[in-house]
């Protein structure tokens, strides 16, 4: 059986990739993926708990995350489209009107 | 059978708003271009309801002993807490309509969006407060996140809206992914998300699991903690998590800005007690000093960065984050917590006042396009509009903290409760903080009854009828609750005492 | 205790060995797919037949091209029904299992009305302002 403790290695070297991935990459488009990343980390942690304590609660909240990772997906491309139809441009650095 | 709809029924106030929210939308597309003004009207009707609703109900217990309820197994709580909060994000999304109405029009945006937007942020922000789990406190944190990407960005046409919607959309994506890990984290470490039994019944709670395992140390759960902290500080705008307050509040339209300053803000505190006094009330020794040091770094660098402000919008968003870390004190201060909760929710209450009233009259004076924003726009204010003026001085010394004030109470409880909880260190910083802040509020003061210009010069001002309510409503919140706190008071500290310990 | 406490069986064989017994299988089975044809089949290459196969239109334009704004908006209608069927399932399985017996049959048939009204919403939202018409 393999022990929780790998899974849990797996999501935390998935969620610093997406850590990483928000902080180093400039385009906004593969930050957001980052994010989701992050996100699906999680999700591997969660599923792992679950199965470990032998009950569905964290399985659920999974389903919760895709849901919530999906609105968020909806919401965040018709954001980058209104600043790309702005500045042509989705680099998180050109995107400075306002002191960052 | 009818325990399950009497539970339905605790949630009146936030299906009434959940309701209003999709008929704004439905009667957005049925309605004739023409007539879509009346949509801030009946976006106000069901903020009132509820409003109604969750002051009978606070009313209704106000000097008998406080009625808690669980609704769905535990996972909401309908408390003098939830409710308290609930005045204050109710307060705040019916001042930030009223000084929308005006503007909505004026600057072509989509009404039925925007109060659809603004309704379920507020829905949002009351089922946070609600919250006694982990798992519905991501989802309302989210539901109100996501309206506040979008209501941030609704003024397409202008850049800097969209660009304010694109920075807080993707520090707050990443903020949330902190919030799941950390929810994630403290799920592994005890098996369950729901932070706390108020009535003692259940012991397989985060709280009650920590005492009986003794997962004091259990690095896990601690690491959970730290990440769970990151996520909501990022939504209370405390310092080091708060990047992007300046930008996005001056790049939102403002009466969106107006909002999310007094209720995200609430909403991110009241769920932060919450998680704090509730689930790891028994682990208060590790995040107090924790709090104390993110409260001195955010009342330190508000109030630095709210120095150098000429505009008045980023001076005002600079100020919230001080205010952000006044309220932090209140929660730092958890051995005195029977007085800690109480004046966190008072504080809030007439931050709402004051900041949305700095803000309403933000819109007075402002012109379309977000012009006149800069300091130099008040000179000789007093003269050209006396009310507007003299409104705007009192939410100045209101905010300043001066006697007599909401605001100076406001910082009194904090103290209270700080210095009874022997935090005579962070009492001092919150003093001195207090003072600096005297300075960049007073000189909007200074410029509009001090200075004069010449007649050729002079501007006009907007004069709706919805924006003169809202100054008014806000301007009488300052003075009642400044110089009558008793009642509000009596209501805050009930509405704390449900956070105390009872058992588990 | 809110936790929906639907075991989970422990599983003994999740062990690594079938984990790599199928990498193993999948590898195999995807070669010897592709060397079966190989051996058997006739090949007569013509350009007709060498063309990308797109439904049986003639292809036109290049494949690196930009992808029309509107299939985006297709997308998020989609979720609604995504994330329709994904709650109403486990809903269904649990609450639905536990509550029935109850005498709360109505409770729950409005309960689901209220979370399927709310994606109905959001359907009309889309359909009103034009998302389901392809222009």
């Amino acid at each position: 059986m393999v022990p929780t403790v790998a899974y849990l290695a797996v999501s935390a070297v998935l969620f610093t990739l997406g850590v990483v991935g928000v902080l180093v990459r400039r385009n906004a488009l593969i930050i957001f993926m980052s994010i989701e990343l992050m996100l699906n980390a999680v999700n591997v942690s969660l599923v792992s708990f679950a199965r470990q304590h032998g009950h569905a609660t964290g399985q659920v909240f999974v389903l919760l995350i895709l849901a919530v990772a999906a609105a968020e997906v909806a919401v965040g491309l018709a954001i980058i489209l209104s600043v790309f139809r702005h500045r042509d441009t989705v680099d998180v650095d050109h995107v400075n009107l306002m002191k960052w | 059978m009818t325990t399950t709809w009497r539970e339905l029924g605790y949630l009146t106030p936030e299906l009434v708003v959940l309701l209003g929210a999709a008929a704004v939308l439905l009667l957005d597309l049925f309605l004739p271009r023409g007539r879509r003004r009346v949509l801030g009207g009946v976006a106000l009707v069901p903020l009132g309801v509820a409003l109604g609703w969750v002051l009978r109900a606070l009313w209704a217990q106000s000097g008998g002993p406080s009625q808690l309820h669980k609704v769905f197994g535990a996972l909401l709580l309908r408390d003098p807490y939830s409710l308290g909060f609930d005045v204050v994000f109710l307060v705040a999304a019916i001042l930030g309509v009223l000084l929308s109405l005006r503007y909505v029009e004026r600057e072509a945006l989509p009404a039925g969006e925007y109060y659809a937007l603004t309704l379920f942020a507020v829905f949002g922000m009351m089922m946070m407060a609600m919250s006694a789990e982990l798992i519905t406190l991501f989802i309302s944190y989210e539901i109100l996140s996501l309206a506040v990407y979008v209501l941030a960005g609704i003024a397409r046409g202008r850049a800097v809206s969209a660009e304010a919607s694109l920075k807080y959309f993707l520090l707050g994506a990443f903020a949330s992914g902190f919030l799941v890990y950390g929810i994630a984290l403290v799920y592994g470490a005890t098996g369950t998300t729901v932070l706390y039994d108020p009535l003692g019944q259940s012991a397989s709670t985060i709280s009650g699991l920590i005492l009986e395992r003794g997962l004091f140390g259990n690095a896990l759960l601690l690491a959970g903690l730290a990440l769970l902290v990151v996520g909501i500080a990022f939504k209370a705008a405390i310092v080091p998590f708060h990047a992007w307050v300046p930008d996005v509040y001056e790049g939102a339209p403002l009466p969106v800005t107006a909002f999310m300053s007094a209720g995200v803000k609430a909403a991110a505190f009241a769920a932060f007690a919450r998680l704090l006094f509730g689930g790891f009330r028994n682990l208060g020794e590790v995040w107090q000093p924790v709090l104390w040091v993110l409260a001195v770094l955010t009342m330190v660098l508000g109030n630095a960065a709210a120095i150098r402000q000429q505009n008045v919008k980023r001076m005002l968003a600079y100020s919230s984050i001080a205010h952000a870390g006044y309220l932090l004190v209140a929660l730092a201060a958890y051995t005195a917590r029977d007085v800690a909760i109480g004046s966190v929710l008072y504080y809030a209450l007439t931050y709402t006042a004051m900041g949305v009233g700095a803000f309403a009259i933000l819109l007075v004076v402002g012109q379309e396009g977000e012009a006149n924003q800069e300091l130099s726009d008040y000179r000789g204010l007093a003269s050209r509009h006396p009310w507007a003026a003299a409104a705007m001085g009192l939410f100045m010394i209101s905010l300043a903290g001066f006697p007599l004030t909401a605001g100076f109470l406001g910082k009194f409880y904090i103290l209270n409760a700080a210095l009874r909880a022997d935090l005579d260190g962070l009492a001092v910083v919150l003093g001195l903080a207090s003072v600096v802040s005297w300075y960049y509020y007073l000189r909007v003061v200074w410029f509009m009854y001090m200075t004069e210009v010449p007649k050729a010069a002079v501007r006009p001002i907007s004069r709706a009828t919805s924006l003169g309510v809202a100054v008014a409503v806000a301007a009488l919140l300052v003075i009642a609750l400044g110089v009558f706190p008793s009642t509000a008071l009596a209501v805050a500290q009930m509405a704390g005492h449900t956070l105390l310990p009872l058992g588990y | 205790m809110p936790t929906l406490t639907t075991p989970i069986p422990a599983n003994p064989a999740a062990d690594w060995l079938p984990v790599a017994v199928f990498l193993v299988t999948a590898v195999l089975f995807a070669a010897v797919l592709l060397w079966i044809p190989r051996l058997i089949a006739p090949r007569h290459p013509t350009p007709d037949k060498a063309r990308p196969y797109e439904c049986g239109e003639r292809v036109s334009g290049e494949f690196w091209q930009q992808i029309h704004i509107g299939y985006y908006l297709f997308a998020l209608v989609f979720i609604i029904f995504d994330v329709e069927v994904v709650f109403l399932w486990p809903y269904v399985r649990v609450l639905g299992g536990r509550l029935i017996p109850q005498g709360l049959g109505l409770f729950v048939f409005f309960d689901l009305l209220l979370f399927v009204g709310i994606l109905v919403v959001a359907l009309v939202y889309a359909w009103r302002k034009g998302v389901l018409r392809w222009e």
